[in-house]
């Protein structure tokens, strides 16, 4: 398809989506940068369901050029910066950029410090149980060692880089720390006498 | 006749600190070595403190009542103030490696130099923890409590000390320039090592004083 008629046919169809739609219309003379995020999805499809026949052949055919629907390449390129950006999991955020998304909410502070908000707050939990509850009740314990368990993970998993570092540095950690806790455990059931 | 060169593009992995400026290009293969070497040294220390540390646990299931009247001599207020200034250090630590990361030198010198700072003052609380209990009449030796708390903490407390010894030769090297965004393994190697002493504590915190 030449440049020209590509640049014929792309505002005759903003035209006549524009009389069709009362929101395009209204919009038509609205500086991109102030039209409403929110609005722009929505916009975007009606334009495509207005779009000439003219305008559809000209998709059609860069489609079958790329061999697939441009939503399809669109949904791709969308997994790839997905998988490629580090996200998921409890805080999902790159460790230089100073905001961090925790549980889908976005904080203004680097992961670092997000993580070391966890560990105060976890480490004052733990000295709350220790202080308030009583050593013989049968929780006391178990959930010291939890929380314990949980800040090591948290500064092993963030601080030490194993969840994005090479596997090899995780298992060099957890294999003597498995073996040594089946010893620990072995041996605090040997009787003493 | 065309000439083809193969060039990859610098990443951290592909410098290193070398003490002789930024821009030392170190093998890769290198870089990762030295990663896993620190690793493989941490996994011996594991074995090392869990033989300390499995003393002290048999000791306290078979005697809780000694355990717990050291408890009430020592309360928790004083190890509770050294453990937040250790996960203090351990978050200015991965801080300053953020800032070289961000080519921030004058940063990473600040930051570590206050791991350096924080960890000379739980040294020094540690000290004045063990003169109360040392007044208490709690010592290395003369009871079978004393040998199994002294070994553990006095042990973190020498890596705390090496630690910042360690820290202050990163800050000597990040006031040379030695450190930059694409060379700060040296930094990441010392944060790994300040790191598991920071986990050390967390477990030993938990262990001893708490449980």
């Amino acid at each position: 398809m030449a440049e020209n008629e590509k640049r014929d046919l792309q505002p005759g169809a903003a035209d006549q989506a524009a009389e069709e739609v009362p929101e395009i219309r209204e919009l038509r003379d609205v500086p991109v940068e102030e039209v409403p995020t929110d609005l722009l999805p929505d916009i975007a499809r009606e334009v495509k369901e207005h779009e000439p026949e003219a305008v559809r052949e000209v998709r059609r055919e860069i489609e079958d050029a790329l061999d697939k629907p441009i939503e399809a390449i669109e949904d791709a390129a969308n997994r790839l910066d997905e998988e490629t950006t580090p996200s998921g999991g409890l805080f999902a955020t790159a460790h230089t950029e100073s905001k961090t998304v925790v549980f889908g909410r976005e904080l203004p502070y680097p992961i670092y410090t997000v993580v070391f908000g966890a560990l105060a707050v976890i480490t004052a939990v733990e000295i709350a149980i220790a202080e308030l509850l009583s050593r013989d009740f049968f929780l006391t314990i178990p959930a010291l060692l939890v929380l314990s368990t949980a800040k090591v993970v948290l500064v092993v998993l963030y601080y030490m880089h194993l969840k994005d570092d090479n596997r090899i540095y995780a298992i060099a950690l957890v294999l003597p720390v498995f073996i040594a806790t089946i010893a620990t455990l072995f041996l605090t059931a040997v009787p003493l006498d | 006749m065309s000439e083809a060169r193969l060039e990859h593009a610098p990443t951290h992995a592909q410098e290193a600190h070398g003490g002789h400026g930024a821009h030392r290009h170190l093998d890769p293969v290198k870089v990762d070595n030295l990663k896993f070497a620190m690793w493989l040294f941490l996994a011996s220390e594991v074995i090392i403190f869990t033989v300390l540390i499995a003393t002290y646990v048999i000791f306290r299931i078979h005697n809780p009542e000694v355990v717990k009247e050291v408890h009430e001599t020592a309360g928790v207020l004083l190890v509770s103030i050294n453990t937040f200034l250790l996960l203090t250090s351990s978050w200015t630590m991965v801080m300053g490696l953020r800032a070289i990361q961000m080519g921030d030198q004058r940063g990473l010198v600040r930051w570590i130099s206050m791991t350096a700072v924080l960890g000379v003052v739980f040294v020094a609380l540690q000290g004045v923890e063990y003169s109360i209990l040392a007044a208490a009449g709690i010592a290395i030796y003369n009871s079978e409590f004393g040998m199994r708390f002294y070994a553990p903490t006095a042990l973190h407390g020498a890596h705390v000390i090496a630690g910042v010894i360690w820290a202050l030769y990163v800050v000597r090297n990040g006031l040379r320039g030695a450190y930059s965004p694409t060379n700060y393994v040296g930094v990441e190697v010392f944060g790994l090592y300040w790191h598991f002493v920071d986990v050390v504590w967390i477990v030993l915190f938990t262990l001893i004083y708490l449980v």
